[in-house]
C-alpha cells in the first residue's frame, strides 16, 4: 500500500513538472502593444492592425538597425475571425496581454462600438488596462510603418495619453472604463486622437506625429459625433474628470493680457432635483482651485485685491467652457456629462419615467450651472519681477 | 464506524473547514450580482441569503452537537432504524456528491474559459479531484491541517486584490439603495442562500470534533465571518465596476485581479488570485469526497472508508464532466429559479425532519 501511494504521489509530481499544457516561449510569441480595429463598409469585414514589438529593439544599446517594431493587418468577418486571420501570417504566435492601446476606427464606432469590443471583453488573454483612443477616418493609418517619427508608435500614443491630464482636453479611458460607461445611462466620451503632419517624436525627431483631438461622442451602441478639445474639457469639468490644465484668462486692468491659471483641483456634484410642478431640474456644482501660474502682464499679485477678480475671471472662463460643451451635446442630443447616471442614484423611480428618451429629456432640462474658484497661490513670487 | 480509527480534529479546524468551504468557491463568482435583477443591490441581496443561510447552518450545527459524535446517516439510523434511516440519509449522499461534482466543475471552467483556454477542462477536474481524493483518504485530520496553512493564504490573496483595487472604487456606485425596494434584493437572494448548502458536510465535521458543541459554535461562527467577506466583495465588486458590469462579467472577483494597476507596476494579481483560490478549492473538495465517502460507508454498513475515496472520486469526475458540459449548463444551474429548489430539500426539510424526529424520540424517552 504504501508503495502505491509512493507511486501515485510521484505521478502527480511528474504532471507538474512536465510544464504546463499552456505554455508559450517567449520567442515564439509576438507582443501586441497596439491595435487598430476599423470596419470596411465596402467589403463588410473588420480591419485589425497590430503592432508588434520587437523585444531586441527595447534594450538599451538600441536593439541593431532593424526596425523596432511589425504591423500586420488583416480582415475577417468578426474582429475574432481578422484577429485569427492575423496569425496565419507571421510565423509568431500574437500575444495580446501587454497592449497599450487599442485604437477603434470612425466607421467601425458608428456602426457599433459593443461588437468591436465584445471579443476583448470575452477574451482572457487581454488584460482590461490599456487605453482606448477612437480616430476620425481609418484606426489603422495611425499604426502603420511610415505614419509617425516615433520609435515605436504604440508606446508614444500610450505616453501621449498619459499625459492628457495636463490639459484635459482629451478624456482619459482605460478599455474597464468604457464597459462601464457604456452600460451607464448617460453617454460614453472616449478621446480621440489623430496625426499631426508638422509634429516632433518623443525623441525630438521632425515628423509626423499623434495629436490628441478632443472626444468622440457614444450614444447607445454607436459613436454620434466629435466634440472639439475645449468643449471635451467642458464635459469633464462636468464629469469631474479634470485633473490639470492651464486656463489663459483676461489679465484685472490689462484685459488684452493674459494670466494662466494652472488648475490643481476640479470637483463637481451634480444634483437632481424636481420643481413643484414635478418637472426635472438638474443643478452642477463646479468647485475649482488653482494657482497662478504666469502672467502676460504685470499688475497680478498676491494680494485679495488683485486675486479676487482673477478668481472671478477664471469662473467666467470655466463658465464658458460648460456652457459650450452642453450647447454641443444638447444639439447632439446627448447626456454626455452623466446627469443620468446621477438621476438613476438619487431619483431611481424618475429614472424609470425618463429613460425611454432620456438624451431626448435632458435636452429639454434645464441645467443651473453654479462655479466656485479659488485661487491659492501664486508660485515662488508674491509679486511679478518688475525691471526698473 | 467510520474507518480503522476514528479521526478528531478540534473545533478552530472545524471553523477554518467551514470557513473555506463557503468562501473558496464564493469568491469566484460572487453570484448575487448576476442574479440582482435591478440596480446595485447585490451587497443586500448577499446579507440576506447570508442570514437566512447562516441561521439555517446554526440549526444543522445545534443539533448536530447535541446527538455528540454522530454523523448525521448514524444519526438517521439511530433515530429510525436501519432501513429507513439508511433510505433517509441516503439522501445526504446525493446532495455531498452533487457539491462535488458542481465545485470541480466549477473550478475547471473558470480555468478553461480565462487563463487557460487550450487546456481540456478534463485535465482540471482531474488533477483537482485526485489532489483531494488523496486528502480525503487520509480523513480530516490531514485536511484540517493543510486548511490553516490556506486559510491565511487565502485571505492575504483575496485581502490584497481588494486593497489594491480600493483606490478605484466609488461608493456612489452602490446608489441608489433599494431604490426599487425589496423585491429585487430578495429574488436574488435565494440563490446565496442556497449555496449554504456546500456548508451541508459541517455535520460530518461536527461529528469528528473533540469537542462538538464548540466546534457547532465554531461553524457558525466561520459562517458568519465568510459570510461577512462575501458580502464586502459583493459590495466592492459592485463600487469598483458599477452594478451593470458586475452582472455582465462571469468571474467579477477575477476580473478584478486583472484589472488591478497600482503606480503602473504593481499589476496582474490574477496568478496570485488563481493560486489561492486552488488551495481553498482543494481544501474544500476534499472535505466535501471525504463526507460523502463516510456517508456511503456508512449507508452500506462497512467499518472502512478508505477503500471508497478513489471508485467515488472517479465518479464524481465523469459524473461532473457529463452533466455539466459547459458553462451555459452551470449559468442555469445557478439561476435563481433552479439551484434554490434544487438545494432547498437537503437544506432544510432533510435536516429539519431529523431534528424533529430525535426530538419526538427524546420527548418520548424523558415520558418514559
Amino acid at each position: 500500500m504504501r508503495a502505491a501511494r509512493a507511486w501515485f504521489l510521484l505521478a502527480l509530481t511528474l504532471l507538474s513538472l512536465a510544464g504546463c499544457w499552456n505554455r508559450r516561449e517567449m520567442e515564439t510569441l509576438g507582443f501586441v502593444i497596439g491595435a487598430a480595429f476599423d470596419w470596411v463598409e465596402a467589403e463588410s469585414e473588420y480591419e485589425v492592425t497590430v503592432q508588434i514589438v520587437q523585444a531586441a529593439a527595447l534594450s538599451p544599446n538600441g536593439g541593431g538597425a532593424g526596425p523596432a517594431f511589425t504591423t500586420i493587418q488583416s480582415r475577417g468577418k468578426t474582429v475574432f475571425d481578422a484577429v485569427r486571420h492575423a496569425n496565419s501570417i507571421t510565423s509568431r504566435k500574437i500575444w495580446w496581454g501587454h497592449m497599450q492601446v487599442l485604437l477603434i476606427g470612425e466607421a467601425a464606432a458608428r456602426r457599433g462600438i459593443a461588437e468591436v469590443l465584445n471579443w476583448i471583453s470575452r477574451d482572457g488573454e487581454t488584460r482590461l488596462l490599456y487605453w482606448v483612443l477612437l480616430t476620425r477616418g481609418h484606426a489603422g493609418s495611425l499604426l502603420q510603418p511610415k505614419a509617425t517619427a516615433e520609435k515605436i508608435p504604440a508606446l508614444g500614443l500610450r505616453d501621449m495619453i498619459r499625459t492628457a491630464g495636463a490639459t484635459s482636453t482629451t478624456p482619459m479611458v482605460r478599455v474597464s472604463d468604457l464597459f462601464q460607461m457604456l452600460q451607464a445611462p448617460a453617454a460614453a466620451v472616449v478621446g480621440v486622437i489623430e496625426l499631426d503632419e508638422a509634429g516632433v517624436s518623443a525623441g525630438g525627431t521632425p515628423g509626423p506625429n499623434f495629436r490628441l483631438a478632443g472626444s468622440g461622442v457614444i450614444v447607445g451602441n454607436g459613436l454620434v459625433d466629435f466634440l472639439e478639445p475645449v468643449e471635451s474639457r467642458g464635459v469633464l469639468w462636468l464629469r469631474s474628470k479634470v485633473r490639470s490644465a492651464l486656463l489663459p484668462v483676461p489679465c484685472p486692468g490689462q484685459p488684452e493680457r493674459m494670466v494662466g491659471i494652472e488648475i490643481t483641483r476640479a470637483a463637481t456634484q451634480i444634483t437632481p432635483t424636481l420643481d413643484p410642478q414635478g418637472e426635472l431640474r438638474l443643478k452642477a456644482q463646479i468647485s475649482v482651485e488653482g494657482n497662478v501660474g504666469d502672467q502676460d502682464c504685470l499688475t497680478v499679485k498676491a494680494s485679495l485685491g488683485k486675486i479676487i477678480p482673477l478668481e472671478e475671471r477664471l469662473k467666467e472662463h470655466v463658465q464658458q467652457e460648460v456652457e459650450s460643451a452642453l450647447e454641443r451635446c444638447r444639439a447632439l442630443p446627448a447626456d454626455c456629462f452623466g446627469f443620468g447616471d446621477r438621476l438613476v442614484q438619487e431619483m431611481p423611480r424618475v429614472w424609470d419615467r425618463v429613460q425611454e428618451n432620456w438624451h431626448e429629456t435632458f435636452r429639454k432640462t434645464p441645467v443651473a450651472i453654479s462655479i466656485k474658484t479659488k485661487i491659492r497661490a501664486t508660485g515662488a513670487e508674491i509679486r511679478p519681477l518688475i525691471p526698473k | 464506524m467510520g474507518g480503522t480509527r476514528v479521526e478528531q480534529i478540534s473545533a478552530w479546524q472545524v471553523g477554518v473547514l467551514v470557513f473555506l468551504m463557503r468562501y473558496s468557491q464564493a469568491i469566484v463568482s460572487l453570484t448575487p450580482p448576476k442574479y440582482t435583477t435591478k440596480g446595485p443591490d447585490a451587497w443586500i441581496a448577499t446579507l440576506i441569503g447570508t442570514v437566512v443561510g447562516t441561521a439555517i447552518i446554526w440549526l444543522i450545527a445545534a443539533s448536530a452537537a447535541r446527538e455528540a459524535h454522530r454523523t448525521p446517516i448514524e444519526r438517521w439510523i439511530a433515530a429510525t432504524g436501519p432501513i429507513f434511516g439508511r433510505i433517509a440519509g441516503s439522501s445526504y449522499l446525493v446532495i455531498l456528491l452533487f457539491s462535488v461534482m458542481l465545485t470541480v466543475r466549477q473550478y475547471g471552467g473558470l480555468l478553461i474559459s480565462q487563463p487557460m483556454p487550450e487546456t481540456p477542462a478534463e485535465a482540471f477536474v482531474l488533477l483537482l479531484a485526485a489532489g483531494a481524493c488523496y486528502a480525503a483518504w487520509h480523513g480530516p485530520e490531514v485536511t484540517a491541517r493543510v486548511s490553516e496553512v490556506v486559510l491565511p493564504l487565502l485571505l492575504i490573496g483575496v485581502g490584497l486584490v481588494f486593497l489594491l483595487a480600493a483606490k478605484d472604487m466609488e461608493f456612489r456606485l452602490l446608489k441608489p439603495v433599494l431604490g426599487w425596494g425589496w423585491t429585487p434584493a430578495l429574488r436574488a437572494s435565494y440563490t446565496t442562500m442556497a449555496l449554504h448548502f456546500e456548508l451541508l458536510p459541517a455535520g460530518f465535521l461536527i461529528a469528528r470534533a473533540s469537542n462538538p458543541k464548540r466546534a457547532a459554535r465554531a461553524a457558525v461562527v466561520a459562517t458568519v465571518a465568510a459570510g461577512i467577506l462575501i458580502v464586502g466583495g459583493s459590495a466592492g465588486v459592485v463600487m469598483f465596476y458599477g452594478a451593470e458590469e458586475a452582472r455582465r462579467i462571469a468571474y467579477p472577483l477575477y476580473d478584478l485581479a486583472r484589472s488591478v494597476s497600482v503606480g503602473e507596476f504593481l499589476e496582474r494579481m490574477d496568478p496570485l488570485f488563481i493560486l489561492t483560490w486552488t488551495m481553498g478549492s482543494y481544501v474544500k473538495v476534499a472535505v466535501q469526497l471525504w463526507a460523502a465517502t463516510l456517508a456511503l460507508t456508512q449507508l452500506l454498513g462497512l467499518r472502512a472508508f478508505r477503500p471508497l475515496v478513489a471508485p467515488l472520486t472517479l465518479f464524481c469526475i465523469l459524473a461532473s464532466l457529463l452533466l455539466y458540459e459547459g458553462q451555459a449548463e452551470l449559468s442555469a444551474l445557478f439561476s435563481p429559479q433552479v439551484l434554490p429548489w434544487v438545494v432547498w430539500p437537503f437544506l432544510t426539510a432533510e435536516p429539519a425532519l431529523l431534528a424533529l424526529v430525535e426530538w419526538v424520540r427524546r420527548e418520548r424517552r424523558a415520558a418514559a
